[in-house]
């Protein structure tokens, strides 16, 4: 739920209105990135190294080096004497990640190296950063978004090139830029004095990737905080990430800054002040008023017109929409109505194949009839008639020959056999009468047909006399461009108002005039010339002001995060009792993000637990932010760790027995959320971590 | 009561009509050898097939008998004793009895006469034509007829045999000195021409040929066969007509002509 930051101004003006004017109010409340920059949910994303690669020359020996290492996921442990180059190997990878140059203690060992290779994942991406140097200075530095073999690989190198630079600035800039973004990290800001020549001064400073690298590496000389000396509750808020943090960073800035300068105005004449501070609020309280009439003047005239215009262009944008919808179903209803007339179209299609096929039947049928009544009446005609003569000869047929063919029926010209065939012609004038019958029912069939047609032909025209009138409906509709200059219009006279164009009245004008010879006498009154002890009082009404809302939102803050802070703590004390510190009974967070431990009942801070506990209680902070990101999503530390020299304070055996089991339940517990990477002097460490995640150096043996 | 004689010329009737290959005339002729050895006997069965090739038969008969009757000249008496006209010229009958078996052709002939001749009555002609497409002639009075070498022939010798043997007709061949025929002249008998006259004319289903051939020759009864055949072979449809395949219809070009020259719908 976002905060409510109107409520919260109407709470505050409601307090200190007899003090400040409203927009004063506004104003000190009023901060960069507003009040909903934070986010307590995790990103769910991690850091893991998986790869370094480095060489140089040890300039004191001229001796080359090279070293490259695989890492794993959870304890990768180094055990070698001390001075033999596992701080370097951390330092190396803190110069890679952060860029910082200074991360070398030693100038001189900075110079030794001429490349730097660390290949890096963070959620599924995978990056490497190559740096080229020559005698501690930068030739070149390069992040791919690739592994180390293909950045290392001109062909595939250059297509997954990020950045390239040849500064140490650069490159820090970018870096702090790439991790700021990939874990949703921003510059808390906290006020210190300048160190410098100018003691007046107050300076800001910003948490930069460098401060909250401090959390990643923990080193030996820092075990007195948490991560960083007076910024472990920045720090901690950052990687909490709770909501409101950046509102109350910025206004407790604000307050420091206010109650420098108020403490530097300090001796001014008070007499003096009060009758400036009497005038300098009646001028204010004018102002306000006209402020306020100028306002309603404003809102009420603007308001009215807008409200009129906006109501005018919702109607012309629903008449647009409701003309859409129209063409719409015009043009749906004439899909419709061109699917009727093609079915209509086929169906008077198949109709006149039927005409077609009857009328070939009738054809056929009055072909046959003709040929059928022919063949009755010249049948009866041809075979009638007498044979008289021989075609080929001319001779005579004799009446003997007649008679002969009657009786063996072999013909009497030619003497071949003759079928004599019996035609019944009734049986002939039957077919006939039966073949008309059938015609005239073929013709029924056409008419029908026919006047199916019609029927057909009808509808197809008024189907296609619809669809015209639809067409012309549709195309009405889009020629009428009406609707669209209206709004247009509108668009136009509303986007005036907004401007604040079009308010002239002479009242208004009036009071504008008032309102520019108010700021005047206010600012000529609050001259710091003769105005020191007004800006005080002031700016104590402002601090006021600044504090109640900062312990409000503290408050606030409280609130809402009271589960996740609730369930840091129960982790953080369930892993102190697991590292075997089980006389700590309790631990608090306080409104300034102080962590509060109960030992032997007495409250303490960090700083006042014993020597040999403080790492484990270090340990087990940075392990609960972790198992608060993996168990409930909460918090954005990047899950990786590095641990200098562990044993160097808290040398007794009961400790490193004590360590070896945290380290061993790291390992098996959280192996594969995290990655952790320790370096140690003390050899009985060595069976803290798996095998093949340790590196072990016999006595006198460099690590490169 | 009506015998119908169906004899040897039907059989090679039937063999031509129906395009029978050439093993198949081969063995009728081979029959006809072994018919003189051993006696045949036809069993046809009356199927429709016969009963079409029969009607077709008397209905040749019966246009080359008519063509022979109305466009003989008349003879002198005693020219030619017991006969009454004659007739030149096979191809001219050939000519004739394509108009009639092709009503479409006739209608094109008569445009083409109204056309070109100034004399001719334009609208008789008009309510001619639309009267045989009226009446859907050309489709349901079309016998198509085969392209033969220079025009539409078939074979007319045994029409013209059966015809003499009843005495309905006679005629003289004249012959070059190669024994080749140059000309026929036909000779319808007194006989034919009373038996056509008291018989025929009174026949209702025949009435159309009678009505056909006063039309014919009308316009065209002087007009000698080959320049006839002249004319019709102007037609694309019938000069594309390959030999011995069926000449098509031409009604579409008619009724397009008729459209052009009358500027109306056929």
């Amino acid at each position: 739920m976002s905060f409510n930051f109107k409520i919260f101004k109407a709470k505050a003006i409601k307090k200190y209105n007899e003090k400040l004017s409203d927009e004063e109010i506004e104003k000190q409340l009023n901060v960069e990135d507003g009040y909903d920059k934070d986010n307590p949910i995790s990103t769910g994303k991690r850091l893991f190294l998986s790869k370094i690669h480095f060489s140089g020359t040890k300039k004191h020996t001229g001796e080359s080096f090279e070293y490259e290492k695989q890492f794993y996921p959870g304890v990768n442990l180094w055990v070698a004497d001390n001075l033999k180059g596992k701080s370097t190997l951390f330092k190396v990878i803190k110069f890679a990640l952060t860029g910082n140059s200074e991360s070398f203690n030693k100038p001189q060992v900075k110079a030794w190296f001429e490349l730097i290779c660390l290949e890096f994942k963070i959620g599924e991406n995978i990056f490497t950063t190559v740096l080229k140097l020559n005698d501690g200075a930068l030739k070149k530095a390069q992040v791919f978004s690739t592994g180390l073999d293909q950045a290392l690989s001109n062909e595939v190198g250059e297509s997954h090139l990020l950045f390239e630079s040849s500064t140490f600035i650069a490159y820090e800039d970018f870096i702090q830029t790439f991790f700021f973004g990939q874990f949703t990290y921003y510059s808390l800001k906290w006020t210190q004095k300048d160190s410098g020549k100018n003691k007046d001064a107050l300076n800001i400073a910003g948490a930069s990737w460098k401060t909250y690298y401090k959390t990643i590496y923990l080193e030996s000389a820092d075990s007195n905080t948490l991560a960083m000396a007076g910024q472990n509750e920045l720090v901690f808020q950052m990687l909490l990430g709770l909501e409101l943090t950046s509102p109350i960073n910025k206004l407790k800035v604000k307050k420091d800054l206010l109650e420098f300068e108020t403490a530097k105005l300090g001796g001014a004449n008070s007499t003096q002040i009060r009758a400036n501070v009497e005038t300098t609020e009646q001028l204010n309280k004018e102002l306000e008023q006209v402020n306020k009439q100028i306002h309603e003047i404003q809102s009420t005239k603007i308001d009215n017109q807008l409200e009129i215009l906006l109501k005018a262009y919702a109607d012309a944008s629903e008449q647009a929409l409701e003309k859409q919808k129209s063409i719409n179903g015009y043009q749906r209803l004439v899909g419709q109505l061109t699917e009727d007339a093609n079915s209509l179209r086929d169906k008077e299609n198949s109709l006149q194949r039927d005409v077609k096929k009857y009328i070939n039947e009738v054809n056929a049928l009055s072909r046959k009839i003709i040929d059928l009544k022919e063949y009755i009446d010249l049948g009866v005609f041809f075979t009638n008639l007498d044979i008289t003569s021989c075609p080929h000869c001319d001779h005579s047929i004799t009446k003997e020959r007649k008679v002969k063919e009657k009786e063996t029926q072999a013909c009497m010209l030619c003497n071949e056999p003759v079928h004599k065939h019996h035609v019944d012609t009734v049986v002939y004038e039957e077919k006939i009468k039966t073949m008309e019958a059938d015609t005239d029912k073929f013709l029924n069939l056409i008419n029908m047909v026919n006047s199916g047609i019609e029927q057909v032909r009808k509808e197809q025209t008024a189907k296609f006399n619809e669809i015209h009138r639809v067409d012309k409906e549709i195309e009405a509709l889009k020629a009428s461009n009406v609707l669209d200059e209206r709004r247009k219009e509108l668009e136009i006279q509303i986007n005036s108002i907004r401007n604040g164009v079009s308010v002239n009245s002479k009242a208004y004008e009036d009071l504008i005039e008032k309102k520019g010879e108010l700021l005047y006498r206010i600012k000529s009154l609050s001259n710091p010339s003769n105005n020191f002890d007004n800006t005080v009082a002031l700016n104590k009404s402002r601090i006021e002001l600044l504090n109640w809302a900062i312990n409000e939102l503290k408050e606030e803050r409280r609130n809402r995060s009271k589960k996740i802070t609730d369930r840091l703590v129960a982790i953080m004390l369930d892993e102190l009792h697991a590292f075997g510190l089980k006389t700590f009974t309790n631990i608090e967070i306080d409104e300034s993000f102080r962590l509060i431990y109960t030992q032997y009942g007495d409250a303490i801070q960090f700083k006042d637990i014993v020597e040999g506990e403080k790492l484990r209680v270090k340990l087990a902070f940075y392990l609960s932010l972790i198992q608060l990101d993996v168990e409930y999503n909460f918090g954005r530390h990047p899950r990786f760790l590095v641990i200098d020299s562990p044993a160097k304070e808290e040398g007794d055996k009961g400790y490193l027995e004590g360590l070896k089991e945290v380290l061993l339940h790291i390992e098996h517990k959280h192996s594969e959320h995290l990655q952790i990477f320790v370096g140690t002097a003390v050899r009985e460490l060595k069976n803290a971590t798996a095998k093949e995640k340790l590196v072990y150096l016999e006595p006198d043996t460099f690590l490169f | 009561m009506t015998f119908i004689i169906i004899n040897y010329y039907s059989i090679i009737l039937l063999s031509l009509k129906k395009n029978f290959p050439l093993i198949e005339l081969f063995l009728l002729l081979f029959n006809n050898i072994m018919d003189s050895l051993t006696p045949q006997s036809y069993t046809i069965e009356e199927t429709e097939e016969i009963e079409e090739l029969t009607i077709r038969f008397y209905k040749d008969r019966f246009r080359v008998l008519l063509i022979l009757y109305f466009f003989g000249y008349e003879l002198q008496p005693n020219e030619r004793k017991g006969y009454a006209k004659a007739f030149k010229s096979e191809v001219k009958i050939q000519a004739l009895d394509f108009l009639i078996r092709n009503p479409d052709y006739l209608a094109y002939e008569l445009l083409a006469l109204a056309e070109s001749d100034p004399e001719i009555n334009k609208d008789e002609v008009k309510k001619i034509v639309k009267k045989i497409f009226g009446d859907n002639e050309p489709t349901i009075r079309r016998m198509e007829m085969e392209r033969f070498f220079y025009g539409a022939y078939e074979d007319i010798d045994n029409i013209i045999s059966f015809l003499k043997s009843i005495n309905f007709i006679d005629f003289d061949s004249k012959r070059r000195t190669d024994g080749t025929v140059a000309s026929k002249i036909y000779y319808v008998s007194e006989a034919a021409i009373e038996k056509i006259e008291k018989g025929l004319k009174n026949m209702p289903s025949i009435q159309w040929y009678f009505d056909r051939c006063v039309l014919i020759k009308r316009f065209f009864g002087d007009t000698l066969g080959s320049d006839l055949k002249i004319s019709q072979y102007k037609v694309e449809e019938y000069k594309n007509t390959l030999y011995k395949t069926y000449i098509s219809s031409i009604t579409d070009k008619v009724k397009e002509m008729y459209q052009k020259f009358y500027g109306e719908e056929l």
